[in-house]
């Protein structure tokens, strides 16, 4: 029997199975309703009085603030982002580990690297079926209430924030790697993208924490969402935040490598 | 050439050295039983030529391929059942099994082909498609064991397979590693039991405190020491060290 290993079919085996799980269907729950939200609800919840609008007038007095910088930088995205990502990989080693199939797992004709990019690329790719399977129909939901939205500029600034579920991706399996339960792992990754993503929904509010926005690819990744695309800056920026995630991804997968299971 | 072949093994944890220089030769189409005492090494030996512990130093080579630094290719011919293990309960079998297979680099014609076949011989065929979870433990074993033989490789690791089996899953799981030696399978298994040792194992290897102390057949073991079995065999090797 050929035991040459079909990395392809793995990966879609396993985001098949992420997918159609109850954590796929609660990021998919999660997904429509911050784009509906995004395009319906926003406007009404930022509005002077509320809550929302309380704190964007605190914390974010940008002067361009416009329904589609709202859209994108004042949340719903990002959240979609930061908190649906994880889902699907917040417990990809630890719940491995704790769940006692890593052995059977590993001792499969495939390297721990390949164990780890298949957790990885099978999350990412659940991630973007999910991701884009809302946010693309969401532009015909928003883009009739902002005529000046055009395709374009929305799938652009869509596209950098996928690369920051893709940086989600790599922070949140280098945690599960080291974390020992589900439990902790899950409560680390949360914990860490709600505290990341500060600097850059205050960064309007003093220079220190515009340079502590520059620190994270939350910068980065919304920078569009207020400036007009230039073709070289954004593949700089799209390069950038692949090269925050990118030290996680070499972390998590080098101590996997060392770990005795 | 041998089946498994294991030069000088040592593992040192943090503060305890769980191999000390281990030396075995297991030949093709054995079943080797072996035993030793809770923290002797036993699976710490099987982790390694799995690739799922670190040898500190030393060489293991699995039918001529080193263990140790191509893991990989070693592990196309190995079957490993682990001592604890879980599985998604809420799979069936047959899905569970379908994902180990493309994890082992096989079709999904020739998995299905395999399942049958397997299911078949160790009687998993009626549980194919119940949920794992509403399985007995006894049948859960065949699905462990199932898994193992998946890519029908050459060489089972099995780490103490019968414990918490009731007699007659014990029974079963003893007839088909026997079973699949007779098929020119090399058995590897670690246990305590040395009453399922004596059952069916060629050879017997006694490790204790990271060293292999005693060798041989269950008969040359009992006239060498005198013993009317392996239990009294096991407390004098032990206690003398």
């Amino acid at each position: 029997m050929d035991n040459r290993v079909n990395f392809i079919a793995m990966v879609w085996h396993r985001t098949i199975n992420l997918l159609f799980s109850l954590r796929g269907l609660i990021a998919l729950v999660m997904s429509i309703y911050m784009v509906i939200a995004g395009a319906y609800l926003l406007d009404a919840l930022g509005g002077a009085g509320t809550v929302y609008g309380e704190l964007l007038a605190i914390f974010n007095a940008n002067p361009d603030m416009r329904f589609q910088w709202f859209f994108f930088d004042g949340a719903l995205s990002k959240l979609i982002t930061l908190f649906v990502a994880p889902l699907f990989i917040f417990d990809a080693v630890s719940g491995d580990k704790k769940g006692e199939r890593v052995g059977i797992l590993l001792s499969r004709p495939i390297s721990r690297v390949q164990y780890m990019l298949l957790n990885l690329v099978s999350a990412t790719l659940a991630f973007g079926i999910v991701f884009f399977g809302t946010m693309i129909p969401g532009y015909f939901m928003i883009q009739p209430q902002v005529p000046e939205l055009t395709a374009g500029a929305y799938l652009a600034t869509t596209t950098l924030m996928f690369l920051l579920g893709f940086f989600a991706l790599c922070v949140a399996l280098l945690i599960s790697t080291v974390a020992r339960s589900n439990l902790v792992s899950f409560i680390a990754t949360f914990g860490l993208f709600s505290f990341l993503m500060l600097p850059n929904a205050m960064k309007y509010s003093s220079d220190a924490l515009m340079y502590a926005a520059k620190a994270t690819p939350h910068y980065y990744s919304t920078y569009f969402t207020t400036n007009s695309i230039d073709v070289g800056l954004y593949i700089a920026f799209a390069v950038v935040i692949l090269l925050f995630a990118l030290p996680f991804l070499v972390l998590a997968i080098i101590k996997f490598w060392k770990d005795d299971l | 050439m041998a089946a498994i072949e294991i030069r000088a093994l040592k593992k040192d944890y943090k503060d305890v050295q769980a191999l000390k220089g281990l030396d075995m030769v297991i030949e093709e189409g054995q079943v080797y039983g072996f035993c030793g005492p809770n923290g002797a090494g036993k699976t710490t030996t099987l982790k390694i030529l799995v690739g799922l512990v670190h040898a500190t130093s030393g060489q293991a080579s699995i039918r001529g391929v080193d263990a140790l630094n191509d893991g990989v290719e070693a592990r196309k011919h190995i079957g490993y059942l682990p001592e604890s293990y879980g599985m998604p309960g809420r799979d069936t079998p047959r899905k569970f099994l379908t994902y180990i297979g493309i994890l082992s680099g096989m079709s999904k014609t020739d998995i299905s082909k395999r399942i049958k076949e397997i299911s078949g011989e160790i009687g998993l065929t009626d549980n194919l498609d119940r949920k794992i979870k509403a399985i007995s433990k006894g049948n859960k074993q065949r699905i462990g064991i199932a898994q193992a033989l998946i890519h029908d490789p050459a060489i089972l690791l099995f780490d103490e397979p019968t414990t918490g089996l009731d007699p007659i899953g014990r029974n079963d799981v003893l007839d088909a590693m026997r079973a699949y030696a007779d098929k020119g399978k090399t058995v590897l298994f670690s246990t305590h039991i040395l009453s399922d040792v004596e059952k069916i194992c060629d050879t017997v290897g006694i490790i204790h405190e990271g060293l292999l102390i005693e060798e041989g057949s269950p008969e040359e073991l009992r006239q060498k020491h005198e013993a009317k079995d392996l239990d009294e065999v096991f407390l004098k090797v032990a206690r003398h060290g």
